[in-house]
């Protein structure tokens, strides 16, 4: 029987904060050092007196069972390796209602009813990947493969706008081509969403690799300038940061009008986030909303488009590539052949599982298609249209390792765009809650104490090994199919085959059956 | 695996078709008796100004088809069998029809009116446009027919067996030519049959290949953005196509349409330093990607004026070639240099990328 000044039951604790992870300690190995409460910046470890010591007090670590969302951060620092993520099994085992039951569970919260989920990184979804069911032709007798250690194995890509004089068209002069070394971008992270450290090491590694970065929608900060070589400045619905200096540092110019994480939607980046500099960077009052509209306000229409890209033509002298990138929407292929004929340079395609800094959770989960059909569908789209060979095409959304990167380009790509796979090579666990600017690593927070974690140099290594092995591993399974430059495969659907996908999807893809 | 011999008099003097049967004889492991194929040009004198179209006939009925086709599309001045013989080593073999045509008004059209022969069409480039298009849906459309020729003054003579027994079934032995290609197949990667022979032609353009193109996915997607039907069932017809558009629809001269098929790598590019000549190269390749053969392959090339010879850039089949006064000889092994000229005064390796552009002395070209 409760005693009355007990604990009495409450219909509040209906709606108690019950972990998806908690961190498990393990005492033997545990020196009570106390690095995991520091390096926590979730608030998820405190530190609890266990003892005294000659006078001073020994402490323990103990989870909060509050915050923990698995990045793994304390995990990786303790020095003893002392402590392991658990996964805790969620209310209801329910086989149907169990998986979303935590959602409807946040959305009745007491202390914040009826709220949006935000979620960051891409589509956190089981839907097929299209690039885990194809595989790469090699070479057997009647043809030698080629051995990437001891021939000349061709990597450069070029970027833009083929102006043939038998297509007509346009007199305006033919922007220059964008060089480079690998065909592998960085993709767009505005400052803001990530931090300047993680922007600059970009910077310096896409100079060391010959490739190029991408500011993202939030400007580009005066420490920038000196990579204006190796930038693309991406012009967004928020315009924010655009401006003749913006311009003036850069090698291409971007127009964003959709990203895979959510298709059809704009930005949000809280006041909270915006610091003085950002503030300076973005051009907007500090503490203030950075809000992105979901359309761009001028463009209603493909012939709005044509005026913008054309806006920024004449700005830049026809000095600069212009790129256009869109969301993987069901209607893409069409879409993408409109961009290419009201002017683009570039068009770059974002697959639904391409990352975000914040976005609706089914947003992001749910809206749009995977990279591989749309890449596809738009090559296709471009050489029915006959004017694939005019453009480029880029794809991103979801590429893990440089077999995706391959099987992109066999699949119509000329190139593409990395950004969840940087995060993940300086260290990010995804634990896909950037918006929170909490991040334990540095990489998508601009609290001083915690992007002091991430060092420019360590991470502009990283960022240049990882592109670097990838490029070698592409040369290798270029080799093996007798294939000694990268151009021989864009869109060369014949070097693939597919495994378990109907009839429709191989289709689709453009790629026959495995056998046949 | 394959063999392959060609010859050019760039004088326009004639070279007897037996010395190339024999050529080719002599690399018989290179073939396996699955193709064999002959070009001559220059072999039609009198009738330079007439598209000759070889024609191959799976069945009765397709030859009608054939006929019909033909004549409903094109003025044509004579229409007969290819003389054959008859061989122990040909079991069978489609019927071989050869037609002298100019395309436009048909036969019965002129009887209607009074206009010429060809009088629809303006110029060589119309005529030539429309007997593309013609190849290419005679070939879609008649089933069990295919066009094995349709240049002027030129002719393929090519099927299913030994090239040796090829040519002398089609009695190669009794023809001259002032260019000669020969081919001996050893089909890997598709199925044999009278059409899969090389040599692959489109207009004058001829082509025999040894090798295997890793890019043909690339190569096809970009030559049907351009019209062109890969319908043969083989890497090797990208090759006459490309020389076709590059060339003739794009007009680049012949030593860059070879550039841009197998360019120098890019480090060699950025090293030349004549700067317009660097500019050249690399505008090239920048703009013509997708037409960039890749894989291993020695090929030659003619268009009736010139006779090509040209490798991979890694140098991966082999490509010999000699001279001997005005004649210049290419093959896969320089044992058929012993046939045909043992008096030669040259004799050497082609290096990889690296094309020999053997031009016809302008007034003797083989073709009009």
């Amino acid at each position: 029987m409760l005693s009355p000044d007990g604990p009495s039951l409450s219909m509040a604790r209906n709606w108690r904060h019950q972990p998806k992870f908690v961190p498990v300690f393990d005492l033997a190995r545990c020196t009570r050092c106390g690095l995991c409460a520091k390096a926590c910046s979730w608030g998820e470890i405190r530190l609890v007196v266990e003892s005294v010591k000659d006078g001073k007090p020994v402490t323990i670590p103990v989870a909060n069972r509050s915050s923990c969302g698995a990045c793994h951060y304390c995990e990786k620092q303790c020095p003893e390796e002392a402590i392991s993520i658990v996964e805790t099994p969620f209310v209801s085992s329910h086989a149907y209602w169990r998986k979303h039951q935590k959602n409807i569970w946040r959305q009745a919260d007491p202390a914040e009813p009826g709220h949006v989920l935000l979620m960051s990184s891409g589509a956190d979804s089981e839907a097929i990947s299209y690039f885990d069911h194809l595989h790469f032709d090699a070479c057997q007798v009647t043809n030698p493969p080629i051995d990437p250690l001891r021939e000349p194995m061709e990597l450069r890509t070029y970027l833009g706008r083929r102006s043939f004089d038998v297509q007509g068209g346009s007199t305006q002069p033919a922007p220059p081509l964008l060089r480079l070394a690998t065909p592998i971008l960085f993709s767009a992270m505005s400052f803001g969403s990530v931090n300047l450290r993680v922007q600059i090491a970009e910077a310096q590694a896409a100079r060391e690799l010959g490739t190029l970065w991408n500011t993202g929608e939030g400007g580009l900060h005066e420490q920038l300038e000196p990579y204006r070589d190796v930038t693309i400045v991406q012009v967004a619905s928020g315009r924010f940061g655009v401006s003749p200096r913006f311009f003036e540092n850069s090698t291409a110019v971007e127009i964003k009008i959709g990203q895979g994480a959510k298709p059809g939607i704009g930005g949000h980046l809280p006041g909270e986030k915006v610091t003085q500099e950002i503030s300076k960077t973005r051009m907007i009052p500090e503490g203030s909303d950075a809000l992105s509209p979901a359309p761009h306000h001028d463009i209603y229409s493909i012939e709005d488009l044509r005026q913008l890209i054309y806006a920024i033509k004449e700005t830049t002298r026809y000095e600069k590539p212009v790129s256009v990138k869109v969301s993987a929407v069901h209607n893409i292929a069409p879409i993408v052949a409109g961009i290419a004929r009201a002017g683009a340079d570039i068009i770059a395609i974002d697959g639904f599982r391409g990352g975000t800094g914040a976005a609706p959770r089914w947003t992001r989960q749910y809206t749009g298609i995977p990279i591989e059909m749309a890449i596809s569908a738009a090559d296709r789209r471009l050489r029915e249209e006959k004017i694939r060979h005019t453009v480029s095409l880029v794809a991103a959304g979801g590429i893990r390792n440089s077999a995706d990167v391959l099987k992109a380009i066999c699949l119509g790509a000329d190139a593409v765009y990395l950004g969840t796979s940087v995060l993940v090579a300086l260290g990010c666990g995804v634990c896909q809650r950037c918006y929170a600017s909490t991040c334990s690593y540095g990489i998508t927070t601009n609290r001083p104490d915690l992007a002091e974690r991430l060092d420019v140099d360590a991470a502009r290594e990283a960022l240049v090994g990882l592109v670097y092995a990838w490029s070698e591993e592409i040369k290798e399974l270029m080799g093996g199919m007798g294939i000694n430059t990268i151009s021989s495969l864009v869109g060369n659907r014949e070097r693939l085959r597919g495994l378990h996908l109907t009839r429709e999807e191989l289709a689709t893809l453009g790629v026959r059956q495995a056998g046949e | 695996m394959c063999g392959i011999v060609g010859g050019i008099d760039t004088n326009g003097g004639r070279m007897g078709g037996e010395e190339f049967i024999r050529a080719i004889s002599v690399q018989r492991d290179r073939g396996n008796g699955l193709g064999g194929g002959f070009a001559a040009y220059g072999i039609y004198p009198g009738f330079e100004k007439f598209y000759a179209l070889h024609i191959a006939c799976g069945t009765e009925g397709a030859a009608r088809a054939a006929d019909d086709f033909i004549k409903n599309h094109c003025y044509v001045k004579v229409a007969e069998d290819i003389p054959t013989r008859d061989l122990e080593a040909i079991k069978w073999h489609p019927m071989m029809r050869r037609y002298f045509v100019v395309p436009g008004p048909s036969n019965e059209d002129l009887k209607l009116s009074n206009m010429a022969p060809g009088s629809a069409l303006q110029g060589g480039e119309a005529m030539d446009a429309f007997m593309k298009k013609f190849v290419f849906d005679f070939n879609k459309t008649i089933p069990g027919s295919f066009v094995m020729s349709c240049g002027k003054n030129m002719g393929v003579f090519k099927g299913v067996g030994y090239p040796e027994d090829i040519g002398r079934f089609f009695l190669v032995d009794r023809m001259e030519a002032s260019i000669w290609m020969v081919h001996s197949r050893f089909p890997t990667n598709t199925q044999s049959w009278w059409g899969g022979a090389h040599p692959f032609t489109l207009l004058e353009w001829s082509v025999v290949h040894n090798g295997e193109i890793t890019s043909y996915g690339v190569n096809r997607n970009y030559l049907e953005m351009f019209g062109y039907e890969c319908s043969l069932k083989t890497d090797t017809e990208v090759i006459s196509y490309l020389f076709d558009l590059l060339g003739r629809e794009n007009g680049l001269p012949i030593g860059d349409v070879c550039t841009v098929l197998s360019p120098p790598l890019w480090e060699d590019i950025d090293r030349i330093e004549e700067p317009a000549e660097r500019a050249k190269v690399t505008h090239l390749r920048q703009y013509y990607p997708q037409a960039l053969l890749n894989g291993p392959f020695a090929i030659l090339v003619s268009d009736g004026r010139s006779l090509i010879a040209m490798n991979d850039r890694s140098k991966l089949r082999p490509l010999v070639a000699a001279r001997r006064g005005a004649q210049v000889f290419f093959s896969s092994e320089e044992c058929s240099f012993q046939i045909l000229c043992l008096d030669r005064e040259e004799t050497w390796m082609l290096k990889g990328g690296k094309p020999e552009i053997v031009r016809m002395k302008e007034a003797q070209s083989a073709v009009a």
